[in-house]
């Protein structure tokens, strides 16, 4: 999809409503798969996004990918969110789940998740946001870091064991 | 991905309509409330009838170079009146909004931050208005181009600056009310975890900005006081009013420097967890250095300013 984004510093308020219908869908799709489906958290998450645009766009100056700056926003309204309060402990199993996609479904997996993804250095984190919540696989994330596949596959390797030292004490033995 | 799980992920239609009604109403009033106009610099005024001068030829040259050398009465009080007139038609405007945002309220179609905002609004254009009211008292009582400077003396009898100076002080006592309320809403997002402590400081940083200024304020009134009393000479009034800015200036200096430094140690925190990167961190150092930069050099125009004899 292409966005028509203008460049001065405040856009009309046309505009505005046009880029928020033509991308809301497709945020909160983001954030819901972030944290497994709640749909009263995605919703808060979603509209603190948008204010936030509306607070810094007018003075800032609409960036040149707004999609991706209000995906960037929400991630990170996220992270603060699941940072402040420890997770239930899950089962092993329920972990293993998240490669599959239970973190779009399961909010407690999703918390973990998020809990100990923020507990990790920002380049394993996102390799493992992209691995775990856009279900990636490693061909397509090869392409867009300009890497082998099983260069990937490596950092892949030690991002999870950096995640699960992160989640050891949230594990249940 | 199933299909039921593709479902789950798709937005209310309901939420969609609020948030885009929520929106489009916030960007309507952004529209309608800019902020208001500010009296422009009196030298630039002059500087801009010298230009007006400049265009008129030799005739408006000579009026121009009237206005800079001679009491000028009528074209004063004209522009303080047009001034006046345009400051109070924009209140009025304000009053108006406020009263549409309350019925509004009251029908629970708006948010306690739209009150808040229009409340703000008002309270800017209803300072505005009456600073502009006294301008113009004072331009007609005395002909002259209104003072703010401690030492002024009165004009026909009233004390302009120190009523000039009452009418901040409402300002900033009405500001700090309406700053206390957005404080609490970034508490109850920063509880929720949707807002990060360092705008929750940030704000506390604007309200020790604030408690500077009110306190400046409250000083040169008393300065004025004791100036119109005999107590001090012009050159003293004006050496008090300056040290109680600058006072000011390092107190908000000092208030910026505890929070950045607070926000430092929170970005140390961050960045040991792995929860913060090395850029970030960079980049709250940097904000800690200048604020240590900015304290000093305040404190030292402070130390120059009390070095300097009285006269």
């Amino acid at each position: 999809m292409s966005y028509s984004v203008r460049s001065e510093r405040v856009s009309p308020a046309e505009d505005w409503l046009d880029l928020y219908r033509a991308t809301v869908g497709d945020l909160y799709g983001y954030v819901s798969r972030r944290c497994g489906g709640q749909r009263a958290l995605a919703e808060d998450v979603v509209q603190e996004t948008w204010l936030r645009a509306l607070a810094s766009w007018p003075s800032a100056g609409t960036p040149k990918d707004p999609p991706a700056w209000l995906k960037t926003v929400a991630r990170n309204l996220l992270l603060n969110h699941y940072r402040r309060a420890a997770p239930e402990p899950l089962a092993p199993e329920r972990l293993e789940q998240l490669r599959d996609g239970a973190a779009g479904s399961d909010p407690e997996a999703a918390a973990l998740l998020h809990w100990g993804l923020g507990r990790l250095a920002r380049g394993p984190a996102r390799l493992l946001e992209a691995f775990y919540l856009d279900q990636r696989d490693t061909a397509s994330l090869a392409a867009e870091l300009g890497l082998s596949e099983r260069a990937v596959e490596g950092r892949l390797r030690r991002a999870r064991l950096q995640l699960q030292r992160k989640l050891a004490p949230r594990i249940l033995a | 991905m199933n299909h039921t799980l593709s479902q789950a992920h798709v937005a209310d239609p309901d939420f969609v309509r609020y948030l885009g009604w929520q929106l489009e109403h916030e960007l309507r009033r952004r529209a309608r409330f800019a902020p208001p106009p500010r009296r422009p610099a009196r030298l630039l005024a002059v500087a801009a009838l010298v230009l007006a001068g400049a265009t008129l030829g030799a005739g408006g040259m000579a009026a121009a170079a009237a206005v800079q050398d001679a009491p000028h009465k009528a074209v004063r009080i004209e522009r303080a009146r047009v001034a006046a007139a345009a400051a109070v038609e924009r209140q009025r405007f304000f009053e108006a909004a406020w009263q549409e945002t309350m019925r509004l309220r009251a029908d629970a179609m708006t948010s306690d931050s739209e009150v808040h905002a229009v409340e703000a609004a008002l309270g800017a254009a209803t300072t505005e208005a009456r600073l502009r009211i006294l301008d113009l008292e004072e331009v007609e009582a005395g002909g002259q181009e209104p003072s703010d400077a401690l030492s002024a003396p009165r004009v026909g009898g009233r004390d302009f600056v120190g009523e000039r100076l009452a009418v901040r002080l409402a300002d900033l006592a009405g500001a700090n009310t309406l700053l206390d309320a957005r404080m609490q809403r970034a508490r109850e997002l920063h509880e929720a975890g949707f807002a990060s402590a360092a705008e929750v400081q940030a704000l506390e940083q604007e309200r020790s900005t604030l408690a500077g200024s009110f306190h400046a304020l409250e000083a040169s009134a008393g300065i004025r006081g004791q100036f119109l009393a005999g107590a001090l000479s012009p050159q003293q009034a004006e050496r008090e009013g300056a040290l109680a800015r600058s006072l000011a200036h390092l107190e908000a200096a000092a208030a910026a420097e505890t929070g950045a430094r607070a926000a430092l140690q929170a970005a140390q925190a961050l960045y040991a967890a792995g929860a913060l990167g090395a850029a970030e961190l960079r980049a709250s150092e940097r904000t800690a250095r200048e604020a240590e930069a900015a304290r000093r050099l305040s404190e030292l125009d402070l130390r120059l300013l009390e070095s300097l004899p009285p006269r």
